[in-house]
């Protein structure tokens, strides 16, 4: 099949992996016989719910993720509408942090998020880096391992009733103390 | 000298023998770190002690090379305090500054974060800025972080330092505006600009209003010919100019060089479009201090290569050709380069993430490594994340059949040397300690002095 996948402000939030995670895409869909049709969704651009089956939206500098952040505000009643019409969403790193409640930068300048989902994100002092392991349970009652990379200053609060992406095993994970890392929602496992 | 300052000096060179006795390298910063803990202001102090003064160099990628070309067109004529092996950190100048005890000028590369401290000890004769490209966020912060703190180091920079700016990189050509006088240099010959902005440029977006800037020409990742059509700001007057660029390969390049002092030809020994633009930076900084035109013909005429910087060394009968690549912007030249000049048929590609590496391997998604992957014949992924660039170079494309992971470093050196026909060539592209460590096991079988004893 095709997935039509919408990526966010590509030539702003690129910072290392972005354009990794997105070859690990189309690289694992092509192993399982899918073709991928990435197309950018820039400052300004209108987002289409249903024109996407994946929104993909990474992270930036500083700077880059600020000069987004507005239009990505703007354009938050449509990423909801796409999602619930059946839209998947990987969001990393700022893209993350943005699609929960907002952010605030380290002298308490707040930039808000689009209030996807229930979480929010304070700067840390320290950065947090380095290879990150997580045990997921993605199908209830199948454990598996997830290996990724980690480089952040901000500490990502899940809202209590949120669902971790997984329990880190090694690493930092979402705010270096709660054990947790990313999170996730699906329909079926909403709660 | 103080009698504080000697006593100090005293012990920190003891220290670096000690180093070297004891095996642990070339002691190129053990003294520096020891004088450092001492007495930070010993620099200061030591700095003053030279006759004419010092030059600072630095940027995100070329600052050992310009430094070096700047080394080789002063050409032994004044004595230097020239921190050549790359211990660019504040312990790194403390040592050179403490070894060179005749030295007149020092000639010092400095890492982009110490360099606003370095510039405040030493107070720079000049100072040279090349470019700023993301590397190491793990390390230095966010690239705008580091432009700032390069913002503020300018605008306390005394008034006689001069500025010598590259102008082609938006950030790094903004830094002078506030400035009297600044030597801009760069590049003109939109012949080999990039059909569009590479992945991996960074500033895009106008310095001062933040809109897309239209490049007439990008170069080397985000530099090049830019403007603001918002705004209007626009690249600055270029000082010192390469024109009429010719790429030979994978031997050497050629250009018209402009400056106000006249215009010369100048041939390079050393390939790639990165290495125009250091050429063009050490001419820049060697005619502010004092040099001649034909002087930094000759010598960037003479120049070969900085430490593992497209340096050749023979070994068992084959040449291994040692590119460093640390970030993405300098990995794609290498990159780049290699493909336009012939790409050797095989390849050791080592990603170590040692703290000098950057601890963060992520950037390798983030070059432009396809365009070798079709025309490397066999690649030996190696380092201590020798999977992770395996995985990078297979998603890329690479078919698994063309792939041989062997972290262990002597282990692949071996087996690219084995792989590689008698008389060929091997492409070594390292990150930095792994680049130190393969250039340690050609030590070992003598194929190559140490560094420190190099001169």
């Amino acid at each position: 099949m095709r997935i039509r996948v919408g990526h966010l402000y590509p030539e702003y939030l690129n910072i290392y992996a972005d354009r990794g995670n997105i070859a690990v895409l189309f690289r694992r869909a092509a192993l399982r016989g899918h073709e991928l049709d990435v197309s950018p969704v820039s400052l300004g651009d209108e987002l289409r719910p249903g024109e996407h089956d994946l929104l993909y939206v990474g992270g930036g500098q500083d700077r880059e993720q600020a000069l987004v952040a507005p239009d990505l505000v703007a354009k938050g009643e449509a990423v909801k509408g796409a999602v619930a019409g059946g839209a998947a969403a990987l969001a990393v790193c700022g893209g993350y942090q943005l699609f929960g409640r907002g952010y605030r930068g380290f002298h308490g300048e707040d930039m808000p998020g689009i209030g996807l989902f229930g979480h929010e994100t304070v700067a840390g002092e320290r950065r947090m880096i380095g290879d990150v392991l997580l045990e997921c349970e993605l199908v209830p009652g199948e454990r598996r391992t997830l290996a990724g990379f980690e480089n952040h200053a901000g500490r990502t609060r899940l809202d209590p009733d949120a669902v971790p992406l997984g329990r880190v095993v090694a690493g930092f994970g979402n705010d270096g103390d709660s054990g947790h890392e990313g999170r996730r929602s699906c329909a079926s496992w909403r709660r | 000298m103080s009698a504080r300052l000697a006593v100090e000096t005293f012990a920190a060179r003891a220290a670096a023998r000690l180093s070297r006795l004891a095996g642990a390298g070339g002691g190129t910063t053990i003294p520096g770190k020891l004088l450092w803990k001492l007495d930070p202001g010993a620099i200061d102090a030591l700095a003053a002690r030279l006759p004419r003064g010092a030059a600072l160099v630095s940027a995100t990628n070329g600052k050992t090379t310009t430094t070096a070309m700047v080394a080789e067109i002063l050409g032994g004529r004044v004595p230097l305090a020239w921190n050549r092996s790359g211990a660019n950190l504040l312990s790194g100048v403390a040592s050179t500054l403490l070894a060179e005890r005749d030295a007149e000028l020092g000639l010092l590369e400095v890492d982009e974060a110490a360099l606003p401290e370095a510039t405040r000890r030493v107070r720079p004769h000049a100072l040279l800025l090349g470019n700023l490209f993301r590397d190491q966020l793990d390390r230095y912060g966010e690239l705008e972080l580091l432009a700032d703190r390069w913002r503020d180091m300018v605008a306390e920079l005394p008034e006689a330092t001069v500025l010598v700016a590259n102008g082609d990189d938006p950030q790094v050509g903004d830094l002078g505006r506030a400035r009297g006088h600044v030597v801009h240099f760069g590049l003109d010959d939109p012949r080999h600009a990039h059909p569009e902005l590479q992945h991996a440029a960074d500033s895009r977006y106008c310095v001062r209003c933040a809109r897309p800037y239209e490049f007439a020409a990008a170069y080397v990742g985000h530099l090049g010919d830019y403007r603001c059509a918002s705004c209007g700001h626009t690249r600055p007057d270029l000082q010192v100019v390469a024109r009429a660029i010719e790429l030979k390969e994978l031997e050497s390049a050629a250009f018209e060089l402009e400056t106000p002092a006249g215009s010369t030809r100048v041939e390079l020994r050393l390939p790639g479009l990165y290495n125009v633009y250091n050429a063009v930076g050490a001419a820049a900084l060697a005619q502010v201090l004092g040099a001649s035109l034909d002087e930094i013909r000759d010598g960037l005429g003479r120049f070969g290569a900085a430490f593992g910087r497209f340096e050749r060394i023979v070994a068992d009968g084959r040449t291994l050709l040692v590119l460093l690549i640390k970030n993405p912007a300098g990995a794609n030249e290498v990159v780049r380069t290699l493909v336009d000049g012939g790409t050797p048929p095989v390849l050791l590609v080592a990603l170590n993430d040692a703290i000098a590496d950057g601890q963060d391997v992520s950037w390798i998604w983030d070059v432009d490594l396809e365009p070798l992957l079709g025309r490397a014949e066999r690649i030996v992924a190696s380092g201590t994340r020798a999977h992770e660039l395996a995985l990078r170079l297979v998603y890329g494309g690479l078919p698994e059949e063309r792939l041989e992971v062997e972290p262990e470093l002597g282990a692949a050196l071996r087996r690219g040397l084995e792989l590689t026909e008698p008389g060929g060539e091997l492409g070594v592209l390292p990150t930095y300690t792994a680049m130190l460590a393969l250039r340690r096991i050609v030590t070992e079988q003598g194929l190559v002095k140490p560094y420190w004893e190099r001169g």
